[in-house]
């Protein structure tokens, strides 16, 4: 407990720490603007952060749900038998490295995209949504999974001969009772496409752009970070992946302690012996 | 009193040749019994003898635990129909809707005491909003529980007692105007006050009522059935009357039969 809260508070003040040139020596605004042409030193993130965002909320959008169609189907709604095959493969896709979706959505999804919007080199805000939804899928699925395992089973019994269907249990009873893994499920989900960086390199084409449709190249801060540590490390543009880092950081601190938060919240009245 | 007579009676229920497996181990073997209604029939037997499941045949939840099958004919009069339900395609939900059941131990909805009634009422039956809460009312009385929780029905179902929860149950099922009521040991968890209050509120039902209700307890079925079945190894091993329940030596034989 003291080493992880230590290692999060080394993390903060050494990200404020290198960031504080930018605040100090009066480049906030170039920081936190909308151009980045580092050579002409204009070094703005912003178009970064809304990438990241824009990436994160549609690859949820896609992913929840499917995740929550893959868990209604899994708790009632699909045949028995179909139950742990289903689960199992989702399981099986928590185990396959990051990296892998992204070079299988190079091979495959990213001609696919190209060849139906010709228009698009394919490298895309779309198909990294694609892609990143189907890494974020795991996460959200075994939440709602773990929550709704802990539903009584007589809850379940008592519905099924009060003459509901399967689905009217899963919206009107299982669904409530899940609630709190619904929302875990959410803010995890999100936190996750929100950090992920390599499925972003490599599909989503990198430029630095407020994106005008999902076929436009987009460049998320995670990436950005990547991209310029790898090219640079001298210059305001090298300085403006600590304050993306800070952005970052703060995100996901701010989701954790929501997390948090849902996590130590009153427990739903599901079993009472 | 006129105690009516079973053989007097049309029947309500009628069961032949059922059987029913779980995972291809036979737990009813060729089951024949019938069940007028008006009447309580107590069926009592060794644990495993197959009494939930016979009840459980009789609204097919069985189908709710895995590797379940079954054969044979489940006849139900169904508001003047018959109904035979293995064959026809009749809906679970409407099945499930005229044959309540109440369990061993209760099985509430983990929401408040009048939203376990009123859900039901709105799915199932589609009640309109406004009719539900005369509904709730009538059926908490017909379960003589409204005094106990008139002033608290928004109370989380699970801060009743045991026996006033398994009265809640009861309530649930009678709020959806069920024709046949299978009672599945709902006394099992209770005191013997409880369960007494428990047993006149059946008795006080039966009139309207086909009851089927299993019970581990024999001075249980002495008190409550109007007939009983004595079930062994999945089937029907013997019918008894009232009379025959009373009678001292037929005491003695099931004590020694089931116990």
């Amino acid at each position: 407990m003291v080493i992880s809260c230590a290692s999060v508070l080394a993390i903060l003040g050494f990200l404020a720490y290198f960031a504080l040139p930018i605040f100090a020596g009066g480049h906030l605004g170039e920081i936190f603007s909308w151009e980045w042409r580092p050579f002409q030193g204009q070094c703005g993130i912003l178009p970064m952060a809304v990438g990241s965002f824009l990436l994160a909320v549609t690859a949820m959008g896609l992913a929840y749900p499917l995740g929550l169609g893959i868990c209604g189907f899994a708790h009632g709604l699909g045949p028995r038998w179909l139950r742990r095959p289903l689960l199992g493969l989702i399981h099986f896709l928590t185990s396959i490295p990051t990296v892998i979706y992204g070079f299988v959505s190079v091979i495959f999804l990213v001609p696919l995209v190209r060849g139906i919007f010709p228009e698009s080199t394919g490298y895309s805000w779309l198909t990294a949504a694609l892609t990143l939804s189907l890494m974020v899928l795991p996460t959200i699925v075994l939440l709602i999974q773990a929550q709704l395992q802990q539903v009584d089973g007589r809850v379940r019994l008592a519905s099924a001969a009060l003459g509901f269907s399967p689905a009217q249990t899963f919206l009107w009873v299982l669904g409530p009772q899940a609630s709190r893994g619904l929302w875990a499920a959410a803010v995890l989900g999100f936190s996750r496409a929100l950090g992920d960086t390599i499925i972003a390199l490599m599909v989503a084409g990198n430029a630095p752009q407020v994106p005008h449709s999902l076929l436009d190249s987009i460049r998320t801060l995670t990436a950005h970070i990547a991209l310029v540590v790898a090219t640079d490390s001298t210059s305001q543009a090298y300085q403006s992946i600590f304050a993306s880092g800070l952005i970052l950081f703060m995100v996901t601190t701010a989701i954790n302690l929501t997390l948090r938060r849902l996590q130590s919240g009153t427990r739903p009245a599901a079993s009472h012996d | 009193m006129e105690a009516k007579r079973p053989v007097d009676l049309e029947p309500s229920v009628r069961v032949e040749h059922l059987h029913v497996s779980f995972g291809g181990r036979e737990v009813l073997h060729d089951l024949s019994a019938q069940f007028a209604p008006g009447e309580i029939t107590v069926i009592l037997g060794r644990s495993g003898s197959g009494k939930s499941t016979f009840l459980r045949a009789l609204n097919r939840l069985n189908e709710c635990f895995p590797g379940s099958a079954t054969r044979g004919s489940v006849r139900l009069k169904l508001q003047g129909q018959w109904r035979d339900i293995y064959r026809e395609a009749l809906p679970l939900t409407e099945l499930r809707r005229r044959v309540g059941m109440v369990m061993q131990t209760p099985h509430l909805l983990p929401v408040s005491i009048a939203a376990n009634l009123a859900l039901p009422l709105k799915l199932v039956l589609g009640l309109p909003r406004r009719e539900i809460p005369a509904r709730v009312a009538g059926a908490l009385k017909e379960a003589h529980l409204w005094e106990e929780v008139a002033d608290r029905l928004d109370a989380p179902a699970h801060t009743l007692s045991g026996g006033q929860q398994q009265r809640l149950c009861l309530a649930r099922v009678l709020a959806l105007e069920p024709e046949i009521l299978l009672v599945d040991e709902p006394t099992a968890s209770l005191d013997f006050r409880a369960s007494l209050k428990v047993e006149e509120l059946l008795l006080s039902l039966k009139e309207r009522y086909t009851i089927i209700a299993v019970s581990h307890s024999l001075s249980q079925a002495r008190r409550l059935a109007d007939a009983a079945l004595i079930f062994r190894d999945g089937s029907v091993a013997e019918r008894l009357s009232r009379e025959d329940l009373q009678a001292p030596d037929t005491l003695q034989a099931l004590l020694e039969e089931i116990f």
